[in-house]
C-alpha cells in the first residue's frame, strides 16, 4: 500500500481500490489526502493568509469533496500530492478571489495584500493558474503530454512506456502540445502599445 | 542530418529543438535562427514557455513537499471526509426499489425526529451529563472531556461546531488527535467561539479511520 509520495503507479492503485470501496485502500487514501489541508494551509500562509480559520476550514472541506469527486480521473502521471496541488491551488485562488470580492464590497482594507512577498505569491500563483487553464484549454492527450513533461517530469521515454506510443510520437506529440498552448495564450495575452 | 529552409518544415526544425535531439548552440543551427528570424522568434516563444512550465512544476514540487510535511488541525477533516464519501457499496444506478426505501427511510427519520424526546434532565441531545462535558448552560467552555473508550493505539477528536452544524457545515474548531480524556483549547481560541455550539467526539482508530462519534452535545455560555 502506498503510504508515502513515491510511486505514481502505486498511487494509481491505490486511488482505484479506493474508488472500489476497498477499506484498506480507502483508508490509505484517508492518510494521504491529510495532504490537503496541509498544502491549503501553506498556500493560505504564502497569500498572506486571506482566509480566516473559519473559510480556510470550509475551502479544506469543500476541497476534499473535490478531490474525491475527481479520483477516477487521476491517471497515475505523477504522485497523488502533485495531482491534488493543482486543484487545492485552483481553488484557494477561487476561496481568495471571493474573499478579496467580499473585502472590497465592504470597503475593508485588503490586508493580506499589504505584505510585498504575498503580493508577490498571488501573483505567481495568478500565473500558474493560467498556465493550467491553458493547459485545460489544449486537452486530451495533448494537455497528459504536458504535464509528464514538465510537472511530473517524465523523459520522452517514460512518457512513451504511459502513452503506448513510440518516442517519436510522442515527442511530436509534445510539440503540438506546446505550439498549440503557445497560441492560446498569445491569442489571450492584452496586446501590447 | 542537414537542416535547410528548402527541405525541412519548421515544426520539424522546432520539434527536434524543443525535444533537445538539435542544439540552438550548434553552428549549423544558430546559422539558421540567424537567418531566419520569425522561426527564431517562434523558437525563443516555445523555449520560454517549456521554460515557464518547467519552473512552474519545480515551484508545485517544492510547495506540495514542504507542505505536507507539516501537520495541521484540519488534517482528521480528510481522513473522515474520505471514509465517508467511500463508505459502503459502489453506488449503483437509481432504481424504483432505491427510491421507495429512500421514502421509507425518509418518513422514519421523520418520525423519529419529530417524536418528543424521553425526559432526561441530565442529558442534552440524548447524551448523559456524566459522559460528555461541558453541556446545557455553562460560564465558560473549557476543558472539553469525556468519558468513552479509547480506541486501541487509536485517538480522539474533538470538533465544535454552530449549533446544527454537525454534518452540514465545516467545524469551527478542530482539537489535535488526543489520548486523552479532555482537551483544553487556548482562551483566545475559546473566545473566539460563539456563545451557542454543539460539539463531537470522533474515535478513530490507529489508520486515523473514523469508527464512533459521541454525540453532537448543545453547550450555550452564560456570561
Amino acid at each position: 500500500m502506498a503510504e508515502s509520495p513515491e510511486d505514481p503507479a502505486l498511487d494509481l492503485l491505490m486511488v482505484r481500490d479506493a474508488v472500489a470501496r476497498k477499506p484498506e485502500a480507502v483508508a490509505a487514501l484517508g492518510q494521504r489526502l491529510r495532504c490537503v489541508p496541509r498544502i491549503l494551509s501553506a498556500l493560505n500562509a504564502r497569500l498572506g493568509r486571506p482566509l480566516g480559520e473559519h473559510d480556510l476550514a470550509d475551502t479544506v472541506q469543500d476541497t476534499i469533496v473535490t478531490v474525491l469527486r475527481k479520483l477516477a480521473d487521476y491517471a497515475g502521471h505523477g504522485v497523488l500530492e502533485a495531482w491534488v496541488f493543482r486543484i487545492c491551488s485552483f481553488e484557494m485562488l477561487n476561496a481568495a478571489r471571493r474573499r478579496r470580492r467580499q473585502h472590497l464590497d465592504s470597503e475593508l482594507p485588503e490586508e493580506s495584500l499589504t505584505d510585498a512577498a504575498a503580493a508577490r505569491e498571488w501573483q505567481l500563483l495568478i500565473a500558474r493558474d493560467t498556465l493550467e487553464a491553458g493547459i485545460r484549454r489544449v486537452g486530451g492527450v495533448e494537455a497528459d503530454a504536458l504535464r509528464m513533461k514538465h510537472f511530473d517530469g517524465l523523459s520522452f521515454d517514460e512518457m512513451a512506456t504511459r502513452q503506448q506510443i513510440s518516442t517519436p510520437a510522442v515527442k511530436a506529440r509534445y510539440y503540438r502540445a506546446l505550439a498549440r498552448l503557445e497560441e492560446l495564450m498569445r491569442a489571450d495575452a492584452p496586446e501590447e502599445g | 542530418m542537414t537542416m535547410h529552409p528548402d527541405d525541412t518544415t519548421d515544426d520539424a526544425i522546432l520539434a527536434a529543438l524543443l525535444a533537445g535531439e538539435r542544439d540552438p548552440a550548434d553552428p549549423e543551427v544558430a546559422a539558421l535562427l540567424r537567418a531566419r528570424p520569425r522561426l527564431n522568434d517562434r523558437f525563443q516563444r516555445l523555449r520560454g514557455l517549456a521554460q515557464s512550465l518547467d519552473a512552474a512544476g519545480a515551484g508545485d514540487r517544492e510547495q506540495w513537499s514542504a507542505a505536507i510535511a507539516a501537520p495541521t488541525s484540519l488534517d482528521g477533516v480528510a481522513v473522515a471526509a474520505t471514509a465517508q464519501f467511500l463508505s459502503g457499496p459502489r453506488r449503483r444506478t437509481r432504481t424504483v426499489w432505491v427510491a421507495a426505501a429512500a421514502l421509507l427511510l425518509g418518513a422514519l427519520g421523520t418520525f423519529l425526529v419529530l417524536r418528543p424526546p424521553a425526559a432526561d434532565e441530565h442529558s442534552t441531545l440524548g447524551v448523559p451529563a456524566n459522559l460528555m462535558w461541558p453541556q446545557g448552560e455553562t460560564k465558560q467552555y473549557g476543558p472539553f472531556g469525556w468519558r468513552h473508550p479509547l480506541p486501541a493505539e487509536g485517538t480522539f477528536g474533538v470538533r465544535i461546531y454552530t449549533p446544527g452544524g454537525f454534518g452540514r457545515s465545516a467545524p469551527l474548531l478542530v482539537s489535535p488527535a488526543l489520548t486523552a480524556g479532555e482537551w483544553h483549547p487556548t482562551p483566545a481560541a475559546q473566545q473566539a467561539l460563539p456563545d451557542r455550539i454543539e460539539w463531537v467526539v470522533e474515535a478513530t482508530d490507529q489508520q486515523g479511520v473514523p469508527i464512533q462519534t459521541y454525540g453532537p452535545v448543545a453547550v450555550q455560555r452564560v456570561r
